[in-house]
């Protein structure tokens, strides 16, 4: 299914280096943050969601992320509000829809769409004050030095560190399948036989030294304990820890007040 | 066959690649592609198959200008082999792979299927035929990315250090195969940093040095030329540089180096 | 859920797959993304839980990469995983025809997971190249929810056909000894 909201924007990270008072929080407790936001914000009516877009942009913002935000939030919420609003606002046929010559429109359907578009707004600055403040390097560490199994830690280190070069790989192979007559301009018949010639050669490339790689693991003794010290782990101040206790027994207690209520 | 005119390239604005380098090769001939690394003759390369496009000047292969045609066409004139052949496998057989270029060409069965033999044949890899190219060593493919250029027929060769890890009887069947194209009357462009190679098969040395063309002359010129080596921080042959110190014509070959001696001698 | 070192090698390598493998599409310029190809793959060689894992894994990176949003979709990616597992189980992925109906079945259900997130969370908009249709069904009067999973039932069946095909075509395509150390390929190897 899509994983993929908008067209990608290349593979380097959205990370925005700074040293802000949000940089130097400890990863977790961010991502606890981040995790009790988007709850929170599942919870909140319109205008709550509203203060919470306002406040994680304006962090945003202040972290010196500006940039990164403005340019991923209209490429997202350009032509996502351009749909809600023409699917709820003027062609679902609710009970308020006021029918103008040739075009109706429904205010309950624009509440909705409103309504939507600030929460999806909202979890969409939430995420990106997390991504634009945080290095997965870091995130990693941080995670390493809370017990992670190495596993998961390899798992999203190994392919960011990846990307790049996976990248150039498959820009080298589109090169050298073009230079031995492989067409990519032609009838989509065409295209569609010339794709495998392009994704085949890098997959099998890059699964054919596996063994060396996985051997190279094991020499390093990658998992010969269920966790590892870590040396230079991100600094955790006492205030942190509690704060995301603090968080993590508040969300099932906003979940039972909001159902009482 | 091939016209370089005032080529030049660059990626951005700020760090030019190639400034106006002109040449022209014809059908027989082969040159070698000379230069220090970074001197642009990767770059060249690709300008020369279609790859990229050249920000000033044109490349006409075979009367077509790279400018306004597309890469796979350019190949149908030009085949490529690069330096990194598993970049291009694709096939779970040789022969399969070797097929790819008669594949994409407007053939018949039957005649896809000669060219096919032929280049195995001509490459040694028949008995290899069945096997998967990814279970064969460098060499031999090198070899199968060569037979896949061969089996094309294109009427010119681009080499990327052919003869980079090959051992002394790879090297012999590859310039056996370099000099039948030669006889069949194709253009050949080497790259190559294999003095003793180049001077054993070039017709002609196109040297690079910061982008531009430093030197287009005969072998024999070229290693006589030390200013021209030296901007293209080339190193001699050793024949050459021991003819040179007995004071003998320049030879480029042992059996020339001889023959000068024994002239010189009797 | 312990992984041995060479199927976290290769989880790591589909998980990169998946995201480049949209580069490529482009290229072609092909409107299929089919980037769950690594998650097919994974699933084929190395069982559900895997594959689920690597689908997972990629919508994370591919928020923290690219767009924040991939990450919402996360459970259409397990989903993806664990059924082309157990349908590799079955023998589903020993020839290509049956591929085909793999595909088809995990087309089905991924789009099943998929509307409700697209439906409730995003108001039936996903962003992509389905909105257009989407909006026009519902402009002839079909449901919100009938538009959405026609929209993308249609986009998301070629998708997934052409992904599992791929992986089934990659998968045999690599050398015996590779596809040898994965003991769960047995099931699928003719």
């Amino acid at each position: 299914m899509i994983t993929q909201g908008s067209s990608q924007t290349g593979t380097a990270l959205l990370y925005v280096p700074g040293n802000s008072f949000i940089h130097r929080m400890n990863p977790l407790t961010k991502l606890v943050g981040l995790l009790w936001l988007a709850a929170t914000t599942f919870m909140l009516p319109p205008g709550g969601m509203a203060v919470i877009f306002a406040a994680t942009f304006l962090f945003g913002v202040l972290a010196g992320a500006g940039k990164a935000f403005i340019k991923r939030l209209i490429l997202t919420l350009g032509p996502f509000a351009i749909f809600l609003f023409v699917i709820h606002g003027v062609l679902i046929e609710r009970h308020d829809t006021i029918q103008h010559e040739w075009i109706s429109f429904s205010p309950e359907g624009a509440q909705y769409m409103l309504k939507i578009l600030v929460r999806v707004a909202a979890l969409l600055a939430a995420s990106m004050l997390f991504v634009t403040t945080t290095h997965p390097a870091n995130l990693l560490k941080a995670l390493d030095s809370h017990g992670v199994p190495p596993g998961i830690a390899y798992l999203i280190a190994s392919p960011l560190l990846l990307l790049e070069p996976f990248s150039a790989r498959a820009r080298a192979i589109r090169d050298a399948q073009q230079a031995r007559g492989l067409d990519l301009t032609g009838s989509w018949k065409a295209r569609v036989k010339a794709f495998p010639a392009l994704l085949i050669p890098l997959v099998t490339l890059a699964l054919s030294d596996l063994d060396h790689r996985a051997t190279v693991l094991d020499g390093r003794a990658f998992r010969a304990r269920p966790f590892r010290v870590v040396l230079d782990a991100p600094v955790d101040r006492p205030y942190e820890c509690w704060l995301r206790r603090a968080l993590l027994i508040a969300l099932p207690l906003q979940i039972g007040v909001l159902l009482w209520l | 066959m091939l016209t370089v005119d005032k080529v030049a390239f660059h990626y951005t604005a700020a760090t030019p690649v190639l400034r106006e380098v002109s040449f022209a090769a014809e059908g027989g001939e082969i040159l070698a592609l000379v230069g220090r690394n970074g001197a642009g003759k990767s770059t060249l390369l690709r300008l020369l198959n279609g790859l990229r496009k050249p920000t000033q000047g044109s490349v006409v292969i075979a009367g077509k200008n790279t400018q306004d045609t597309p890469p796979h066409i350019i190949s149908h004139s030009i085949g490529t082999v690069f330096q990194t052949p598993e970049q291009q496998i694709f096939n779970a057989t040789v022969r399969g792979e070797v097929a790819f270029g008669p594949n994409n060409l407007p053939l018949t069965p039957q005649q896809r299927e000669e060219r096919v033999v032929r280049a195995l044949a001509r490459t040694r890899l028949t008995d290899f035929a069945g096997k998967h190219p990814l279970d064969l060593d460098q060499a031999q493919r090198r070899f199968v990315a060569l037979a896949s250029v061969l089996a094309s027929q294109p009427p010119a060769l681009l080499l990327d250090e052919p003869q980079r890890g090959l051992d002394q009887r790879g090297k012999k069947l590859l310039e056996e195969i370099i000099r039948e194209e030669q006889a069949a009357g194709r253009c050949i462009i080497i790259v190559c940093h294999d003095m003793e190679f180049v001077a054993r098969l070039a017709s002609r040395i196109i040297a690079l040095s910061d982008g531009r063309l430093s030197a287009d002359m005969a072998p024999v010129d070229f290693f006589s030329d030390a200013p021209a080596m030296a901007a293209a921080s080339v190193e001699p042959p050793d024949t050459l540089r021991l003819s040179a110190a007995l004071g003998l014509p320049a030879s480029l070959t042992p059996s020339s180096f001889a023959d000068h001696w024994l002239a010189r001698h009797n | 859920m312990k992984f041995d070192t060479r199927t976290l090698v290769l989880m790591a390598i589909a998980i990169v797959i998946n995201i480049v493998v949209g580069q490529i599409a482009v290229w072609v310029k092909l409107p299929l993304y089919v980037d769950a190809v690594g998650t097919v793959l994974v699933a084929i060689l190395a069982g559900p839980l895997a594959g689920a894992v690597t689908g997972v894994l990629t919508n994370v990176i591919w928020g923290l990469v690219s767009d924040p949003v991939a990450m919402a979709f996360f459970p259409v990616s397990l989903v993806v995983g664990l059924v082309a597992g157990y349908l590799a189980k079955l023998g589903w992925f020993r020839n290509i025809g049956m591929t085909v109906v793999s595909g088809i079945v995990i087309g089905i259900i991924s789009t099943i997971v998929a509307i409700p997130i697209i439906v409730y969370m995003f108001g039936g908009v996903t962003g992509a190249g389905t909105d257009f249709a989407t909006t026009f069904l519902v402009s002839v009067g079909q449901k919100l929810i009938e538009s959405v999973a026609i929209a993308n039932l249609t986009t998301n069946l070629a998708d997934k056909i052409l992904t599992c095909v791929i992986a089934f075509v990659i998968a045999s395509r690599m050398p015996n000894r590779f596809t040898a150390s994965f003991p769960f390929y047995q099931h699928s190897a003719s």
